[in-house]
């Protein structure tokens, strides 16, 4: 049986074999050198060879007939040719000259409602690829920005797990309306609200962390009035867009990547040890006159205090693990093509008990029903769970760094928990889990009506879930005799939009180019809240709250709502090719304005020349492109609160006896109404300069900008006399003003690659108008930065201090007229500084040899101060804050010249009735340069797979934050605070209050395909 | 097949457009036309401005007003109440910036109600009655409670020219200058002499305004000021009233309400106005933020003194030292504003000073002190000189009060009226720049300056 099955395979196979035919050939760069590992197939099928170490391949075998060779590697351009191969014929085809990807020019980018040729575009967007943020380990997509596009000013979130970055294009053009770009994923504008829980546990929510990173195709920043002007009422702090992968490849391509990290904070803080805050507390004790050993924090004995020396700092840092998988698959087949993906990530922080976990699925789908119809769906569920510790001001490493002093001991001689400062048992005795669900959905319709015109229609949907469940066993709260607080604060978010744009392009012959649209839009946001709060003793995370429950306590429900319906209007038009001129509309209408001003106007115009294809450029062949543009247009901001333009009421239900007074309802206004509230608007002047050299080796951009925003909106403080603390008006007027640079060069090309991306941007910015108001009006929080004419937004206002008068050891201040003072009165603040930094930028060098990379990024912030907010309790008056060891410094006996005055239990030795003595000694330099990432990957060539099952492969390992050179004494020069509210996010960055230090990473990922 | 396609996305266009609405009524909120409809709507905008008086005088009045005297020690570490304990305030006190605004609150909307109750059809004339009355009754409460822990007392300028406070009596959306103290209180008396016996004899017991509240009010308003005989007037007529009768206890902080309390706030196990009056004080903590100074502790040196037994005293005579007080104790309690006590111990020191009758003086001291020491012990007899009466009736005020604000305002009257030389607390003078609280920094304009510091 075994011969005869031998007898047939021969007598069958030895006609092919004996006919076989074969192409070969040699892919060869442009400077003529081979190129291995590049993959030449024959297109339709999965025919194919990958060239040797000198750049030759050969297929076989071929069937006869006719073939699109398409040859492809990596940084050059695909070339395809059609050969015919004949009956026993061995084809060699010669060379196949692959010539370099640089040429940007032709890469399309998506634009609001669109997509546009990049050599057409007259706006200023930066578009970055997806996988740049593939492989940075951080909570939500947008901290991967950093570096990468001129102008983008990220600061990273602090070390919490989930903590959210702040964004800011083009400086900031907002006060008490948000300050943020507008976030737009697949076309639907997401909800980014990250206040839902205010800064509970001294941490902001993170909007954006649903996104898994894996999914972004491509990040387009549009950040000028041309291409932010067709986002009309929300573009005036930028607009991102964000763009999910979608099928390509005919053939199944399966992604797999993982990466496994472990963190630590950038900075450990360092404290004061028991012995150490007991000698300068004495010393402090005896300065202020008195006799004897002094009274401790607490009511601690002497004795029990030296017997104590907890390191808080270590109680509340460990070491964070980091595990992240995600698999996708995608196709592109002939009316169909699909992505979807599947992720897995879970983040523990460095802080003890602290994590992210999310876990997510996208499906994106498109359906070709024939040459004229189109239709697409998008879909994508995330479930993310943040389990939560506090930090900052509310405890935790916080509590480390302040008032959990050294001399407390965690548990008492029975061993239970010390009822006095102990963050280790807040933590324990605390089950603390925010819960997000989300869900992201759109689906489209193309249709094309004929070769000019075509309409699509989109509608998309976000559902939010958030469950945020906060235990506290009953010992946490001895004070209420409770059995302990189970709390929820549940949220949900619908969000839908609809749109539908009629899009015209027609090419009426060599010299004229014609382009437009016009659209329509709805979009619809509500937000449901909901509190509830049991006495109980045990945790009620798992169980659905019930107000029948005999132990429920209390609830308070809640809903907004707002829309905005919006018309809008691109046109383009192209003469010769080479001068282009587009002008976009916008008429937005918002529920966030009453009907005296309900609707805006949006209308944006620009221009570009592409030099370089003018015939007198023609003899600069070193310049191979040169376009200059010019634009001019107006934006809005309307992201405030709802319905601040009138008044409202509130009523109480008397069945809740926590409400109404005397067991009767009560019904009070709520807000001071201002029916002309308006849109705050942003005027843009735009002109840049984009070339490239040596045949685009080296491709760049400059680009100058002046943003004069008016009609500010702000959250005033008013004099109480009015009734409410606050109201909502138009007051302000801020410019901000920059040049932007960037340039990517390849310096080499060869067999050892090197790529170079510099970006740098400057920004002024000033607040040239705040009506009748003071200073004090709108305040950046609780961190002294306000807003004063002539500076800018986030100014550090403060006492001056002068040093320490060496006869006595006591802190002389400057009063507001400069002459010297004893007194700290903070009616002696004057502008000393801000907190926005001068220039900002990146480096990225990537190099490339073999099947090696590797990739540095270095970010730089020049300019601006932090302000350490903390310093004035670790290093001032002594209280019950532990102190840091700067501390040393101090005055000790008359003839001293120290840093710090001398250590006082008494505020008055510093002129002051508080220990919150905020002075400029607490400002220093904000600037940095960040070894940001370092890379390094091995991808392993065709030919190493071959016979495997994947048909590429790649390991690397990477750092992060690995190297900060800084003349910040702090922890950390990076600083995204928790902030109160948007005045705060706009004013403060930069701003340092027990703020977790970022964290440092190391990581390794593996990528396989097949 | 185009067409059919367009006219549906026309369709479905135009449906949409039918269904989008630009304009959401508030959920959580009411908008004024839903909120204000009846006449019952505006009482319950009555309701609201006690609701958030009630957040003035819960103990928050109380407590700042004590921290400014000799009554306390020093706060266990919260620093807006060392500020004020240390007569050095500054304009960024939140804790004293949000408590100043509540008083405004409350005038901001009585000011509302009598500006907009016309615009509600069918009000009775009962209606705009009780709204009129009650909203002065409140109104008056928070600029006298504003003009004296907020501005230099009565008789600190000879024509009390001095800068008192911004009087609010209708609807503003621009700074007002700060009238002068005589204004301040000309408004204050204008209000509650307008309304004293407009208002019912009860009202829901005392929660609400009744002419025996307005009447009360104004006796401490014109004791403050020196006005005895005034004072006694109004004492006369509350207590001839026999409305109420002193409390068996000497704590009238009890979850029942004291049969003496004649204005109070009123407070539930689930609404617990005392909460913070209780956590800043109580003896059940380990570190309450009040505790007693020493000296007003060793005034109470008697055994016999049932008031002694309110004091928990820890570490005496050691750098830990604490002397706690659980007159604050309970879990809630209804918190009197004005008392019988307070009536009878104001009606005996007036006719003190103004060499009254010694009988009623006699009687009216020895209700209290036998309440405390027990019956015959302790007593006050016509005997006595008025000196020794008055050192007597000043001494038993301050126990009797200890813990809710009165002693700062009886030092300043020796100071500002009897002209007694020597007043100070803690050293410091009773009309230093610090013994008076700081405006928040909201209110500084062209037209209001806020109060001078330093100097004490």
């Amino acid at each position: 049986m075994k011969k005869i099955y031998v007898l047939i395979m021969v007598v069958f196979l030895l006609p092919a074999i004996t006919i076989a035919q074969s192409i070969s050939g040699k892919v060869l760069d442009q400077t003529g050198l081979g190129l291995p590992g590049a993959s030449v197939i024959l297109e339709g099928t999965t025919t194919g060879a990958t060239t040797d170490m000198d750049g030759n391949f050969k297929i076989t075998p071929v069937k006869p007939g006719e073939y699109i060779l398409v040859a492809k590697f990596l940084g050059f351009k695909t070339l395809t040719k059609a050969v015919t191969v004949n009956a026993g014929q061995d084809l060699n085809i010669g060379a196949l000259t692959l010539s370099e990807d640089a040429e940007l020019l032709d890469e399309v980018v998506v634009v609001g409602y669109g997509v546009q040729r990049q050599r057409e575009v007259t706006g200023t967007i930066s578009k970055i690829n997806g996988s740049v943020v593939q492989e940075l380990p951080v909570p939500s997509f947008n901290a991967a920005l950093q570096g990468q596009a001129a102008g983008v000013q990220v600061t990273t979130g602090s070390g919490l797990a989930g903590s959210s970055s702040v964004v800011r294009v083009r400086g900031i053009a907002s006060i008490s309306a948000g300050g943020d770009p507008l976030y737009v994923v697949d076309g639907i504008p997401i909800s980014q609200d990250g206040f839902l829980n205010g800064n509970e546990g001294g941490m902001n929510s993170n909007p954006l962390s649903f996104l898994n990173p894996n999914d972004i195709e491509s990040i387009e920043i549009l950040k000028d009035a041309a291409s932010t002007g067709i986002y009309g009422s929300r573009g005036a702090n930028g607009v991102i867009l964000i763009s999910t992968k979608r099928g390509k490849s005919e053939k199944l391509k399966v992604d797999f990547n993982a990466n496994v990290g472990l963190a630590t904070p950038t900075a450990r803080p360092d404290m004061l040890n028991s012995d150490e805050f007991l000698q300068l507390y004495q010393e402090a004790w005896e300065n202020d006159g008195n006799v004897g050993p002094a009274k401790l924090p607490g009511n601690i004995s002497w004795e029990d205090a030296r017997q104590t020396n907890t390191d808080w700092v270590d109680e509340a840092i460990g070491l964070g693990v980091k595990h992240n998988y995600s698999l996708s698959a995608s196709r592109a087949i002939k009316n169909l093509n699909y992505y979807i993906n599947g992720s897995y990530e879970d983040n523990s922080s460095y802080l003890i008990g602290n994590s992210f976990e999310r876990a997510s699925a996208r499906a994106n789908v498109d359906y070709k029903v024939n040459d004229d119809l189109k239709f697409g769906v998008n879909t994508n569920f995330t479930r993310a769970v943040n389990d939560r510790v506090d930090a900052a001001w509310s405890g935790g490493l916080g509590a480390a760094m302040s008032t959990a002093l050294p001399i407390y001991p965690i548990f008492d001689s029975a061993g239970e928990y010390t009822q006095l400062t102990n963050p280790v048992r807040d933590r324990e005795l605390k089950d603390w889990v925010t819960t997000e669900y989300r869900s992201l959905n759109g689906i489209s319709a193309d249709y094309r009506i004929n070769d000019k015109l075509n309409v699509r229609a989109t509608g998309n949907y976000e559902y939010v879930d958030i469950r945020d469940d906060k235990f506290e066993d009953g010992q946490l709260n001895t004070a209420d005799n409770s059995p302990g607080f189970a709390d929820r604060n549940s949220t949900w978010i619908n969000n839908y939009n609809y749109n539908a744009v009629i899009q015209y392009n027609d090419v009426i012959n060599e010299d004229h180019k014609v382009g437009g649209m016009v659209g329509y839009e709805y979009q619809y946001f509500n937000r449901k809240w909901r509190y509830d709060q049991y006495l109980q003793s045990v945790d009620r995370r798992d169980q659905d709250y019930s107000t029948d429950s005999t132990e429920y306590r209390r609830g308070v429900t809640g809903l907004e709502e707002y829309s905005f319906r919006s018309v809008f209007a691109r046109a383009n038009y192209v003469y010769k090719g080479k001068y282009i001129a587009q002008g976009t509309f916008r008429m937005d209408g918002s529920s966030k304005f009453g009907p005296n001003k309900r609707y805006g106007y949006f209308p944006s115009a620009s221009i570009g020349w592409l030099i370089t294809e003018e015939d007198f450029m023609k003899n600069f062949e070193v310049l191979s492109f040169l376009k200059a543009k010019l634009s001019y247009g107006i934006t809005g901001n309307a992201n405030i609160p709802n319905n601040v333009w009138r008044q409202t009421w509130q009523t109480t239900e008397v069945s809740n006896p926590d409400d109404g007074y005397n067991g009767v309802d009560i019904t009070y206004p709520t807000n001071l109404d201002n029916p002309d509230l308006q849109w705050e608007t942003s005027n843009t002047f735009d002109a840049g300069l984009e070339f490239g050299i040596l045949e685009d080796r080296i491709h760049g951009e400059f680009t100058f900008y002046r943003k004069y925003s008016t009609n500010v909106l702000m959250n005033l403080q008013v004099p109480r006399v009015y009734g409410f603390g606050s109201y909502w008006d138009n007051v302000g007027e801020i410019l901000n003003r920059g040049v932007e640079f960037s340039i990517k060069t390849r310096n080499l090309v060869g067999e050892f690659k090197w790529t170079t991306d510099f970006n740098i941007a400057n920004n002024y910015n000033e607040i040239t108008s705040i009506g009748d108001y003071s200073e004090d009006a709108v305040s950046g929080g609780t961190n002294d930065t306000r807003i004063v004419v002539g500076s800018p937004v986030g100014t550090n206002f403060l006492v001056r201090y002068v040093g320490v008068d060496p006869a006595d050891g006591r802190p002389i201040y400057l009063d507001v007229d400069g002459n010297q003072t004893k007194d700290w009165d903070p009616a002696n603040r004057v502008a000393v500084g801000d907190v926005l930094p001068d220039v900002v930028g990146g480096l990225t060098n990537t190099f490339q040899y073999k099947a090696w990379d590797l990739s540095v990024l270095v970010y730089y912030s020049f300019g601006g101060k932090i302000y350490d907010s903390s310093s004035k309790r670790q290093l001032g008056v002594v209280t019950d804050w532990n102190m840091r060891p700067e501390i040393f410094d101090r005055w000790q006996q008359p003839g001293d010249l120290a840093r710090y005055p001398r250590l006082t239990l008494n505020t008055d030795t510093y002129g002051s009735a508080t220990p919150w003595i905020n002075t400029d000694l607490w400002l220093h330099d904000a600037s940095y340069v960040r070894l940001r990432r370092v890379a390094l990957g091995y991808t392993f060539q065709e030919s190493q797979l071959m016979g495997s099952f994947f048909t590429r492969a790649r390991i690397a390992v990477s750092g992060t934050n690995l190297l900060t050179w800084t003349r910040f004494p702090g922890l950390d020069p990076e600083i995204a605070r928790d902030f109160e509210n948007n005045a705060d996010r706009n004013m403060s960055v930069g701003i340092t209050y027990l703020t977790p230090p970022q964290e440092r990473t190391f990581n390794i990922h593996l990528n396989l395909s097949f | 097949m185009k067409k059919k396609f367009l006219i549906y996305i026309a369709l479905v266009v135009s449906f949409s457009f039918s269904c989008e609405k630009l304009e959401f009524e508030p959920k959580s909120d009411l908008l004024t036309e839903e909120a204000i409809q009846t006449e019952d709507d505006l009482l319950l905008v009555l309701n609201s401005c006690y609701d958030v008086m009630a957040n003035t005088i819960n103990g928050r009045s109380q407590y700042y007003a004590e921290l400014l005297s000799d009554n306390l020690a020093r706060p266990f570490n919260n620093e807006d109440f060392i500020e004020v304990y240390n007569h050095n305030m500054l304009f960024f006190n939140g804790s004293i910036g949000s408590f100043y605004g509540e008083f405004y609150i409350t005038i901001f909307r009585i000011n509302s109600l009598l500006a907009n109750y016309d615009q509600v059809d069918g009000v009775t004339d009962a209606t705009i009655t009780k709204l009129e009355n009650e909203g002065k009754f409140l109104r008056a409460l928070c600029h006298y409670e504003v003009t004296r822990l907020f501005a230099q007392p009565y008789g600190y300028t000879t024509d009390n020219s001095h800068d008192g406070i911004a009087l609010v009596t209708e609807l503003v959306r621009e700074p007002l200058p700060r009238s002068s103290v005589q204004e301040s209180y000309d408004q204050v008396i204008t209000d509650l002499t307008d309304i004293e016996d407009q208002l019912p004899d009860v009202n829901d017991g005392g929660v609400y305004a009744t002419k025996w509240a307005a009447k009360a009010l104004l006796a401490r308003i014109y004791f403050g000021m020196g006005r005895y005989q005034d004072a006694i007037d109004k004492c006369d007529e509350i207590i001839n009233s026999g409305k109420f009768t002193l409390d068996p206890s000497v704590n009238r902080y009890t979850s029942t309400v004291s049969p003496e309390a004649i204005f109070y706030i009123e407070s539930t196990n689930g609404n617990n106005r005392s909460g913070g009056f209780r956590d800043q004080f109580s003896s059940n903590s380990d570190n309450p933020q009040l505790t007693i100074s020493l000296d007003a502790y060793n005034i109470y040196n008697d055994t016999l003194d049932a008031r002694g037994n309110w004091f928990v005293p820890v570490a005496l005579g050691e750098t830990n030292q604490q002397i706690k007080i659980n007159k604050f104790d309970a879990d809630f309690f209804q918190i009197p504003y004005l008392s019988l006590t307070e009536v009878l111990l104001t009606r005996a020191e007036a006719m003190i000073e103004l060499q009254g009758d010694v009988n009623t003086i006699v009687s009216d001291m020895n209700q209290i002190i036998e309440r405390a020491f027990g019956t015959g012990n302790r007593v006050v007899g016509t005997g006595f000189s008025y000196d020794a009466l008055l050192d007597r009736v000043r001494l038993e005020r301050r126990k009797e009060f200890i813990g809710e604000g009165d002693r700062i305002f009886q030092l300043k009257r020796y100071g500002a009226i009897e002209k007694e030389l020597g007043i100070e607390v803690r050293d410091n003078p009773w009309d230093c720049n610090g013994m008076i609280l700081q405006f928040p920094i909201s209110e500084k304009s062209e037209v209001f300056e806020l109060n001078p510091t330093g100097g004490c």
